[in-house]
């Protein structure tokens, strides 16, 4: 078994790591890989996939507006908002600036 | 032992006010136990008397990953850092509507992911017990506030077993129920096919007190189900002719002392009439690496909505993708990092078939087992837990060692099915065991029947009763 490249699920979770935090958590996951290994040792050929415990069918519900949080209350959470919109850093940009 | 009907009595009659227990569930709370990361003294005080409810004046924690209007929901994380919900979760929405006193938010480990409440960004929380022991987690604050009369009752969450084990650690009646059976809406998010809300109680009517209360379809939770809400206050219907299973894999490497102690419920439930079929459950090796992929896999797209943008901590960075990493990186604890690590992993594309896609499959095989266990035999008796609450720092930070508390509980979370833990005695050394019962979908009321009178035939002393 090869050893997870950490630096890229990182950078898929997005999660900033230090250095000395990397080299731990590469040891850990290394160990966690390992670990849950032994799935497959089970034979499981043929059988169907869970992902929900009792979903018997798609769950439906009317197309209509129903109650929601009003703008206002839904900014309170945030200092950093203009107009009535959360305000972030550049979205388009040049890596190498 | 007391009951909370025992309370509203009291009040009725004119021996206890409403005003007099919350100021004494208040007392007992000990800073040094760390049970609470927030106290709402003045929101329940405001509270007495303004509804007449199943539940009038009697104080409830709710674990702090669960939204209450106007209080802050931390998750014992940093990355939630002054967020105050703009609504209440139904459960609370249920509870306040029946006169329920909301006394405090619980601690927990970041997100509910641990079994020791060591891992929180408020500090760890003590078991009253040994406080050199840790009270189980994930929902150790709601266990401590309960077994020490801090709260009457509590809610905890229970994605692999988080409300069963505090509840066994700390010597009180856990019950987490089947999956759809209590809305999930204001429950913060950690694994949405195994989550569900749970209550810790000091005895089984208490537990079914409020299940009554908080049960049934939630238009908000479209996992909700419409299966009818039984009376589960009803709990004295006989136990002779019951069928209840002892699957042999859940009874190896388990401590000594909790093997008698389980074998001594055996023997309680025996004498009223009940029988002992063998069952196997021969995947119960493969529950903790199955959960653990699928756990993992859904808490990295869970956890994906903390970015600081909206709500909580906010890192600036030189630009949108730098801020949201830093903000990550410094909001999150360790556990919580590899866990979204190994889920990034296991969802990743050159991953995703052999390990999530194949746990999908030993999820089915494990619901199987359960199913056919559960046709053969009404309930399933195992130990909670694998040995007695263990020491602070002794399994802290290890990735290996943070699931070996949750192997005999995490099977029910795979299979949907309902589970409670319930006090089957003390440890030489003092400590509470749990004894863990496991039902058909739906069938609470049946699991709750069977701890109430193992509660009557062997009451359990609690802490300061």
């Amino acid at each position: 078994m090869k050893s997870i490249d950490i630096r890229h699920l990182s950078k898929l979770a997005n999660i900033e790591l230090d250095k000395k935090e990397e080299k731990k958590l590469q040891k850990d996951l290394d160990a966690i890989i390992k670990h849950i290994q032994k799935i497959h040792e089970v034979d499981t050929k043929g059988l169907p996939e869970t992902i929900h415990p009792n979903l018997t069918s798609l769950m439906l519900r009317n197309d209509k507006v129903g109650k929601s949080l009003s703008r206002d209350v839904v900014l309170l959470n945030k200092e950093n908002s203009k107009d009535g919109y959360f305000t972030v850093e550049r979205l388009i940009y040049d890596d190498n600036q | 032992m007391m009951t909370i009907n025992d309370y509203l009595k009291l009040f009725d009659e004119g021996k206890l006010t409403p005003e007099e227990l919350l100021e004494s569930c208040c007392s007992k709370i000990d800073p040094d136990l760390n049970a609470f990361i927030t106290v709402t003294k003045e929101r329940a005080r405001n509270a007495i008397g303004s509804v007449d409810g199943k539940i009038r004046g009697i104080p409830v924690a709710v674990k702090d990953n669960i939204n209450v209007k106007g209080v802050p929901t931390t998750c014992g994380s940093k990355i939630l850092k002054g967020f105050i919900p703009p609504y209440s979760a139904t459960v609370v929405e249920r509870i306040e509507k029946e006169g329920g006193l909301l006394i405090g938010k619980t601690n927990l480990d970041e997100f509910a992911m641990g079994s020791s409440t060591e891992n929180s960004h408020f500090g760890l929380t003590k078991n009253p017990f040994d406080r050199e022991r840790v009270p189980g987690g994930s929902s150790g604050g709601s266990a401590v506030a309960v077994a020490t009369g801090s709260a009457i009752i509590a809610l905890g969450s229970d994605t692999g077993g988080s409300v069963r084990q505090p509840a066994s650690f700390c010597g009180l009646v856990g019950l987490k129920p089947t999956y759809g059976r209590v809305s999930r809406y204001g429950l913060v998010a950690f694994a949405s096919s195994l989550d569900q809300i749970g209550i810790i109680g000091r005895n089984a009517m208490d537990v079914g007190i409020l299940l009554v209360i908080i049960a049934g379809k939630d238009p908000l939770d479209s996992t909700s189900v419409t299966v009818d809400v039984q009376d589960y206050t009803d709990l004295d219907g006989s136990l002779e002719g019951i069928k209840i299973g002892i699957p042999e894999e859940y009874f190896i490497d388990i401590d000594e002392d909790v093997l008698e102690a389980v074998i001594e419920i055996k023997e309680i439930l025996q004498d009223v009439g009940v029988s002992f079929p063998s069952v196997s459950l021969p995947t119960s090796e493969f529950v903790i690496p199955t959960y653990q992929i699928i756990s993992y896999a859904e808490a990295s797209s869970n956890l994906a909505r903390y970015d600081g943008v909206r709500y909580g901590l906010y890192h600036s960075g030189v630009n949108f993708s730098d801020e949201i990493r830093k903000t990550r990186n410094d909001g999150f604890l360790s556990e919580v990092k590899r866990r979204i690590l190994v889920g990034s992993f296991v969802l990743s594309s050159q991953a995703i078939g052999e390990y999530y896609e194949k746990a999908l499959t030993i999820r089915s095989l494990i619901k199987k087992e359960f199913k056919d266990a559960l046709d053969k035999v009404d309930y399933l008796l195992t130990p909670t837990t694998p040995s007695p609450a263990f020491k602070i720092g002794e399994r802290f930070d290890d990735p290996l060692k943070v699931h070996l508390s949750d192997r005999l509980t995490a099977g029910a979370n795979l299979a949907g099915i309902p589970a409670v833990s319930a006090p089957a005695g003390m440890s030489r050394n003092n400590l509470p065991i749990g004894y863990q019962l496991m039902g058909r979908p739906f069938d609470e009321k049946g699991l709750l029947s069977i701890v109430h009178q193992v509660e009557k035939i062997k009451p359990f002393e609690l802490l300061g009763e």
